[in-house]
């Protein structure tokens, strides 16, 4: 399998004999790797020892990048002490679970739903395709806030707040991801798909046994994305969930530490270094399927 | 990828029971079928606060009103980020609280528009002739009032490091606008300090300073004329109000880009400024946070133009309350509660101001009282000192909208980058004459207004 | 006889321009079907959540909005006082910063990225892996985190930026307060911001382009900058038009990273067009004139969408 990797002449068998010109070429690729990940990683690596500095030292407006004074008691302050900050029936390990739960399910449901719609809108011909294409675009460029308040009334009258699907549903259809898969699926060539239709699959068949195989590179990078958004929420969860402490969600809960009158930062960045954690875990399990997104979908 | 796809909704599904299943932990008591009566508070920064609240709340429930009347408070607490958008979708879909805690000063303008019940209806007149007269005067309008006070804190106050103080030779705080610019010159110039004083240079400026418009003298309200009709800055008031400040951005007395929020004092504990203005708040931060140098925290009142301090006003009071939604469906339960918790017995008052330091103060004349007989009050120098120096003569927050104090905020931001005084003004004076005539209203600092 | 057949099926796929109606269509009953059915879910949920909120506040944005004493109708009055009233100034300006902030950030984006995307595909899969990992972190973090944490990379008072200045002996500059360099601030962060999400979208192009026509070329003995030129751009150009959009989009759209990391004096030099609507939201007692800008702000999105989507002639497939 050859894929994009292999072009770099330096991996081609003629490039045994060492050249200067491409050694350099290969440092200065490797020191602009290192610079990006001291980029990327530098500010995040602040966040996470600061979470680990007394509330003194994060007010400190000296610089530093190391805590003088090494603490765990922010963390042990958020699974026992915080309750107090937070409201009744309320807590932090629970938020997390359910922040969990809610993001998994809308992950699933938003990969399905959105892929299918992308499916029908870059393959299929249908009547009034247009017109639904104009539809589902407009609504790209609606700022949140405009739909906010309405929202929730529509989920009031309908009965869903303080309820698990209020959380979900109405994050599910996300044009963003309908548009990107729909740009990924035109990239695809059609003759993937002709040898199946003349076996007589269906064109449903087709997008179950083909198009979602294929789309392990779009759904990991849009899936985390996504996946992201909902582990992020913090403004509509707080909106309709008032009396169901049990459904909180994690970041909901961390903006108890923001205050009118300050903000309890050494809490906070606890809480944020813990409410990244999972995102990482999966970030890390997932990058290596982009790769081998290519073994699947590239073509000959 | 299908298998991934499985994995994953699989995971959800155990996360999901895993978390209904720690759900049935403990929660609040059950109160059977009684009715709930919603009351929504924002948290505040002491977190005394709100234990203080939950357990009256409870306390409250188990009253004979509460339980022979077949209702409880129902208590939420709702994060300042997000209370006015959850507040204002609540109201547009009918889901919104009988009771909310809110800043008084954005009481008045709202009441106009039905937002409260009228609270004379619902509680006895014994708790409003109970107020301090400032109080009063915002708490009615046109003959009703619409909010209960909880509690006030005024601000500025001038903080300082006695160290400071003692190591420029400097025998006292300042009393006028030129002192405190010679004592920030002076603590910058013979002490080690980088910078004489800590002042706030953001669009909070636009509340921070109202402590200091209510000093003018001239006939009216704040920046606007008595009835609002006329714009009221190019004054000498404000014009050395602008210069001192301006001077004290000239001369690098303070730091170009505020060490932090006007809210917050730890510039002056950590020791990065000597001298720093702040509210009430401000003490309890110290006491919490760096208790270590609260002996070397000295305090006064803010510097008036004249320098004539004594029965002067020198700070603004900011302050919480409660009031009734105008669509209550339990006006009366609401008034029973609002007044069995702020408006009669004057221990459950007393038990808050102790339990937040004595850094935040009552409303109403009777607690004043009481304290004034209560040892751990009367033994605390900042409660004394605010209590008989600044509150008496504090005024409540201009209630026009925000935009007003916005605009003078950005002006005086100019101001202090070198813009020359006398034209900042008068963009300003064109500025506010532009607001009035447009007739807007009703537009308010949510949550900045502390 | 099976030749012919796949050949017809195969023409008939390939005449089928996308999204470019021919005159006389017509329809496979089958694809109909089955389109409505991928549809379905996702429809019903956006006619739900969306559009019925968007028809309501559509509505609104005709009304002076009192919750408590009944709202009255003032046909464009709401419209008029965004866009030639009180409002007008504020809102230019706010459409005027969005632009800016497109202006800067998006060719930005658009070059890093891809820049990023071909060095990670350029080297070893261990190291790249690592590099992936780590320029994907920023993504993770909320805006408002972002913003705290570019208000300490900004900080005038050991601050990063002014300790790296002050270490080559020069004089710290206030970044966030200065209305020169305030946008710039507020560019970068939200640049490093999104960095790794577009850096991964470009990889997953570049990872999809057939190797083949690498190998055509070398025989033919391009070079990289041609290769480059000749193939690896235009094979991108489905994903760089997804990317285009939608950076316009959340540049035009920025938000949270100015709320957080703007300094004093410089407040309206990086209050883009959602700024201005959550300050609206905010402080205005009339939610009607809100939903009114709101619907006005859309308006231009989908006019520069529409623009881009124009000069790009995006909706031909490139099989």
């Amino acid at each position: 399998m050859k894929n994009a990797q292999n072009i770099t002449a330096a991996s081609a068998p003629a490039a045994k004999r060492p050249d200067a010109r491409r050694i350099i070429l290969r440092a200065l690729m490797w020191f602009a790797g290192a610079v990006l990940i001291f980029i990327g990683l530098f500010p995040f690596l602040w966040v996470v020892l600061s979470s680990f500095k007394p509330l003194t030292e994060i007010q400190s407006i000296r610089f530093a990048f190391f805590p003088k004074k090494w603490t765990a008691e922010n963390y042990a302050a958020l699974f026992a002490g915080a309750n107090r900050y937070f409201p009744q029936g309320t807590s932090f390990l629970r938020s997390v679970g359910m922040t969990l739960a809610v993001s998994g399910i809308s992950l699933v449901l938003s990969l399905l739903f959105n892929s299918m719609a992308a499916y029908a809108f870059a393959r299929l011909e249908f009547p009034g395709k247009k017109l639904m294409w104009t539809v589902y675009a407009m609504n790209m460029f609606i700022p949140n806030i405009a739909i906010l308040i309405p929202c929730y009334y529509v989920v009031s009258k309908m009965g869903l707040i303080d309820t698990l699907p209020a959380l979900i549903l109405p994050g599910v259809t996300y044009i963003w991801s309908i548009f990107f898969y729909r740009q990924y699926y035109l990239g695809i060539p059609r003759s993937v798909e002709e040898a199946a239709l003349i076996d007589g699959c269906s064109r449903l068949g087709i997008y179950f046994r083909i198009f979602i195989p294929m789309s392990v590179t779009p759904f990991i990078i849009m899936g985390l994305s996504v996946f992201q958004g909902f582990w992020n929420a913090y403004l509509w969860p707080s909106m309709i969930l008032i009396d169901s402490t049990e459904l909180f969600q994690v970041n909901q809960l961390l903006a108890y530490f923001r205050n009118t009158q300050g903000t309890h930062w050494d809490l906070l960045l606890a809480g944020t270094v813990i409410a990244c954690i999972p995102l990482i875990v999966i970030l890390v399990i997932m990058q290596k399927y982009i790769m081998q997104g290519i073994k699947i979908s590239g073509i000959k | 990828m299908k298998k991934q796809i499985a994995a994953v909704a699989v995971g959800a599904v155990l996360a999901l029971s895993a978390g209904l299943l720690t759900a049935c932990g403990p929660s609040g008591p059950d109160y059977g079928d009684r009715t709930p009566v919603r009351l929504w508070c924002q948290p505040f920064t002491e977190v005394e606060t709100q234990d203080w609240l939950e357990s009256h709340v409870r306390e409250f429930n188990e009253t004979e009103s509460s339980v022979g009347g077949g209702y409880y408070i129902d208590l939420h607490w709702v994060t300042e980020d997000t209370w006015d958008a959850t507040l204002k979708a609540a109201q547009g879909a009918g889901t919104q609280p009988e009771i909310t805690v809110l800043n008084y000063a954005e009481v008045p303008l709202n009441s106009l528009n039905g937002e409260y019940t009228a609270l004379d209806g619902y509680m006895s007149e014994e708790c409003f002739s109970d107020l301090l007269p400032n109080m009063e005067e915002i708490t009615n309008v046109n003959g009703s009032h619409y909010i209960y006070p909880w509690f006030v804190e005024p601000y500025s106050i001038l903080f300082y490091r006695k160290s400071a103080f003692a190591a420029a030779g400097i025998g006292g705080a300042p009393s006028s606008w030129d002192e405190l610019y010679q004592c920030a010159k002076s603590l910058k110039e013979k002490t080690e300090y980088d910078y004489g004083i800590a002042m706030p240079n953001t669009a909070q400026l636009g509340w921070v300073l109202w402590g200091f418009q209510a000093q003018d003298e001239t006939d009216g309200y704040f920046l606007l004329s008595k009835d609002w009709s006329s714009v009221n800055v190019q004054t000498d008031f404000h014009r050395a109000l602008f210069t001192a400040y301006q001077n004290i951005y000239r001369d690098g007395l303070t730091p170009a880009a505020a060490f932090s929020s006007y809210n917050e004092i730890y510039p002056l504990a950590q020791g990065y400024v000597p001298m720093a203005l702040g509210g009430s708040w401000s003490i309890g931060q110290i006491k919490n946070n760096y208790p270590e140098v609260l002996d070397d925290i000295g305090y006064a009142v803010c510097p008036t133009m004249s320098g004539e301090t004594a029965g002067k006003t020198t700070a603004a009071l900011g302050g919480w309350g409660m009031a009734i939604d105008g669509h209550a469906t339990h006006p009366k339960e609401c008034g029973e509660f609002i007044e069995w918790l702020l408006g009669s017995d004057e221990t459950h008052l007393m038990e808050f101001m102790a339990d937040l330091g004595y850094s935040k103060f009552a409303a109403r004349n009777s607690v004043e009282a009481a304290l004034a007989g209560l040892p751990s009050a009367q033994n605390d120098a900042f409660y004394k000192f605010v209590s008989s120096e600044i509150l008496p003569y504090a005024k409540p927050e201009p209630v026009y909208e925000w935009a007003v104090s916005e605009k003078y905020a950005d002006a005086l931001i100019q101001a202090s980058k070198g813009e020359n005084v006398d034209s900042t003004l008068a963009q300003l004076q064109s500025d506010l004459e532009k607001i009035l005539k447009s007739g807007g209203q009703g537009t308010y600092p949510y949550g900045d207004a502390q | 006889m099976e030749n012919a057949k796949v050949r017809s099926a195969g023409e008939t796929f390939a005449g089928r321009g996308e999204g470019l109606p021919r005159k006389k269509k017509r329809y496979k009953r089958g694809d109909t079907v089955a389109a409505y059915l991928c549809l379905l879910p996702s429809f019903v949920l956006l006619v739900i959540f969306t559009i019925t909120p968007l028809i309501i506040s559509f509505v609104l944005g005709f009304f002076d909005v009192k919750e408590y004493l009944g709202n009255s109708f003032v046909g464009f009055g709401n419209y008029f006082s965004v866009l030639a009233g009180l409002q007008s100034a504020a809102f230019y300006r706010s459409l005027l910063i969005g632009l800016e902030f497109i202006a800067i950030i998006v060719p930005l984006q658009l070059v890093l990225s891809f820049l990023i995307a071909s060095l990670i595909s350029k080297i070893n899969r261990r190291y790249s892996a690592v590099i992936k990992v780590c320029i994907y972190l920023p993504c993770l973090l909320s805006g408002i985190v972002v913003g705290s944490i570019f208000a300490y990379v900004y900080n005038y008072h050991g601050g990063l930026l002014n300790g790296m200045l002050n270490a080559f002996g020069l004089g710290s500059v206030d970044w966030t307060g200065e209305k020169g360099w305030a946008i710039f601030a507020v560019a970068f962060a939200a640049i490093w911001n999104g960095l790794g999400y577009n850096t991964l979208i470009m990889l997953g192009g570049l990872y999809d382009i057939p190797t083949d026509y690498y190998e055509a070329a070398r025989l033919d003995g391009a070079n990289w900058w041609e290769q480059t030129v000749y193939i690896t751009i235009p094979s991108l150009k489905n994903i760089g038009l997804y990317l285009l959009v939608s950076l316009v989009v959340s540049s035009f759209q920025l938000y949270e990273i100015p709320l957080v990391i703007v300094g004093a004096g410089a407040e309206h030099s990086v209050e883009g067009p959602i700024y201005y609507l959550y300050y609206q939201f905010q402080y205005s007692d009339n939610m009607g004139e809100v939903y009114a800008a709101s619907l006005l702000v859309a308006v231009v999105l989908t006019l520069l969408s529409s623009v881009i989507f124009r000069l790009t002639s995006s909706e031909k497939s490139m099989d």
